[in-house]
């Protein structure tokens, strides 16, 4: 067909472009200058990146969940540390200090229930209709549902999220902070 | 009750009852709606709370612990609660995390500070034994006001269409209060902006319950009992109280014979007991605890506590407390405590058997030792039992041998709490602040 121009890229991926080009012109002087070039004159007053959401504030929640585990489960400390060197019981002693905190924080912040309530190893039957999200079908899959199948994982579900609400004062890239003691 | 009538805004309009417990180591707040009555059912009021900096979550306690931060210790706005608050000092959960690090800062037990009559409550002496110049230091009067306030604020922050000073409030005052301890926990409760309360007794409160629980069948449950005895096991204190029921002809009627002593004695010590056991063995393995690792430490002999005494208790349970620094695998303590160490501790330790004549012993005991608050230097409540039924045997027995007073008409529908009876039991304090008594 020649000379016809290039098509227009997609809009998610002109949104990627633009996170892209965010994170460049901050991090690559070089960039930053090549882009201020392409932008053309004015480009002072262009306020396309001081509107753009920090990505960590974007992320603030599942970044404080982190900061959540490692306060109370010490589970950043457990998970950047190498274990190989160690010996069970040592891994053991540490597992109980992640579990116990850990599971405080998951009973707190969320209601958990099984994706469904028969015991693993139950034989359960799959309607038709159902909720492939909730339930994967593993084995020999064939023909339609109704399926009749054995429970190897019950799944779960959060019915209710109760975590923490944050203030916008917070770092959330703060994980756990250092500790100097005076 | 009875008294209601007498209350100058009778009319308006209250939606809620509501109680709270101001405890020495935890506060709560129940409500019930006043319009559904007994069957509408209480229901907790779980309170906002900061958990960290910028945190804020809702938990069905908050623990009695203020933190006074130093200047620039965290960052702006990160103390801010959704009601604002940000000049106090910090509350509930996150003061007592911060506390564990800074134990300098911390304003604990603020309630056993106020019936405490060995200091001036009035001064400015929490946290205690902190260095005059180094914050502004708070008088047990006003440590109770923040905790309070805290309360109020966090109701009408949830509910600003029923603001908690219009409600019909109950504030719970252990029995063993005194008069001053009571005045001031009443200036304390119209500092943190409740112009009208009612102070209840903990040991009526609980009485109370057992009343609501067993309304469809009162007599029965009552049926042949003369003696009530209310022993409340705290966090941090016990108290005795023993009560004469009366049979009317409209029901029960109690009568308060004796209150024991407020004996700074409960669970939280049968934690440190705990904990000072495992310490114990981690010290003869050449380990050594942090202040930190000692609160966490207590945390853990908690859990351990409720699953070894608890229903179906295991055979033993571990405990495990990390290390103070970023490496978990190494520095991690950890150590087994056997379900009968865990009854000697704490069974045989607070609650053991002992014949009526025991009384408590003076021997100092290390678990229970902290500066500044008289603790109690027997742990055994048993004994403690013992020696409070010995010192009040007469009136019970005379309560006993008392013939059941049945056909006298009671002086109002009420079936217990009547003036006459209970001269402590309310103490109304309404707007002019003349305490009026029930």
């Amino acid at each position: 067909m020649g000379n016809t121009p290039p098509s227009n890229l997609p809009f998610l991926a002109r949104v990627g472009v633009a996170l892209r080009c965010f994170w460049q012109a901050l991090t690559r002087p070089e960039f930053a200058r090549q882009a201020r070039a392409l932008l053309g004159p004015g480009v002072a007053a262009a306020p396309a990146a001081s509107a753009a959401v920090p990505p960590e504030q974007a992320q603030a929640p599942a970044l404080h969940l982190l900061s959540l585990l490692q306060r109370e489960g010490r589970l950043i400390d457990f998970l950047q540390e190498d274990i190989a060197g160690f010996d069970d019981a040592e891994v053991g002693a540490a597992a109980r200090v992640v579990h116990a905190g850990c599971r405080r924080v998951l009973t707190e912040g969320l209601t958990l229930e099984p994706a469904l309530r028969e015991a693993d190893g139950a034989s359960v039957t799959v309607p038709a209709g159902f909720d492939a999200q909730r339930i994967r079908l593993t084995g020999k899959v064939a023909g339609q549902p109704p399926f009749r199948g054995v429970l190897r994982h019950h799944g779960w579900v959060a019915t209710a999220v109760q975590l923490p609400t944050l203030s916008p004062a917070l770092d959330p890239r703060v994980l756990a902070p250092a500790e100097v003691e005076l | 009750m009875e008294t209601r009538a007498e209350r100058p805004d009778e009319g308006l309009s209250r939606p809620y009852a509501i109680g709270i417990d101001l405890g020495t180591t935890n506060c709560a707040v129940a409500w019930a709606g006043l319009a559904e009555g007994v069957a509408g059912g209480v229901a907790d009021f779980p309170v906002p709370q900061l958990q960290g900096p910028g945190e804020v979550a809702s938990r069905p306690l908050l623990p009695s612990f203020l933190y006074l931060p130093a200047e620039s210790e965290f960052a702006a706005g990160t103390t801010r609660l959704p009601w604002g608050g940000e000049a106090g000092p910090i509350v509930g959960e996150w003061a007592r995390a911060q506390g564990a690090r800074v134990p300098g800062r911390l304003v604990a037990s603020a309630k056993s500070w106020l019936c405490h009559s060995g200091v001036d409550r009035t001064a400015a002496i929490l946290p205690w034994g902190a260095p005059p110049d180094a914050m502004r230091k708070l008088s047990p009067v006003e440590a109770t006001t923040h905790l309070l306030a805290h309360l109020v604020a966090a109701w009408d922050h949830a509910h600003p269409e029923a603001p908690l000073a219009g409600q019909e409030v109950v504030v719970t005052v252990p029995a063993s209060f005194d008069e001053v301890a009571r005045t001031l926990t009443a200036e304390a409760a119209r500092r943190a902006g409740l112009p009208q309360f009612t102070l209840l007794e903990e040991p009526q409160a609980a009485f109370y319950d057992f009343l609501a629980r067993h309304r469809a069948d009162l007599a029965g449950a009552l049926s042949g009992i003369r003696l009530i005895l209310v022993v409340d096991v705290g966090g941090g204190t016990t108290d005795f109280s023993l009560m004469q029921v009366e049979a009317t002809s409209s029901g029960p009627r109690l009568r308060r014979l004796a209150v024991g002593d407020h004996l700074l004695l409960g669970g939280d010590n049968m934690d440190a007991a705990l904990a000072h056991w495992v310490e114990d063995e981690w010290r003869r393995a050449g380990r050594k605890l942090g202040a930190l690792q000692w609160s966490l430490l207590v945390q853990a002999a908690r859990a351990a506590k409720e699953a070894l005494l608890g229903e179906a208790p295991p055979e033993s349970y571990r405990v495990a407390v990390a290390g103070e620094g970023s490496r978990l695998l190494g520095g991690t303590l950890s150590a087994t405590i056997p379900r009968a160490e865990a009854e000697r501790l704490v069974l045989d330790g607070f609650l053991p058997h002992c014949a009526a004549e025991d009384a408590p012993g003076r021997g100092a005991r290390t678990a229970l030792q902290e500066l500044g608050l008289p603790y109690a230097k027997e742990p055994a409540i048993t004994r403690h039992l013992a020696a409070f039924l010995r010192e009040h045997a007469a009136a019970g027995h005379a309560a006993l041998a008392a013939e059941p007073s049945l056909g006298s008409p009671p002086s109002a529908p009420d079936v217990v709490g009547q003036a006459s009876s209970l001269p402590l039991e309310f103490g109304h304090f309404p707007a002019d602040s003349r305490p009026v008594m029930a």
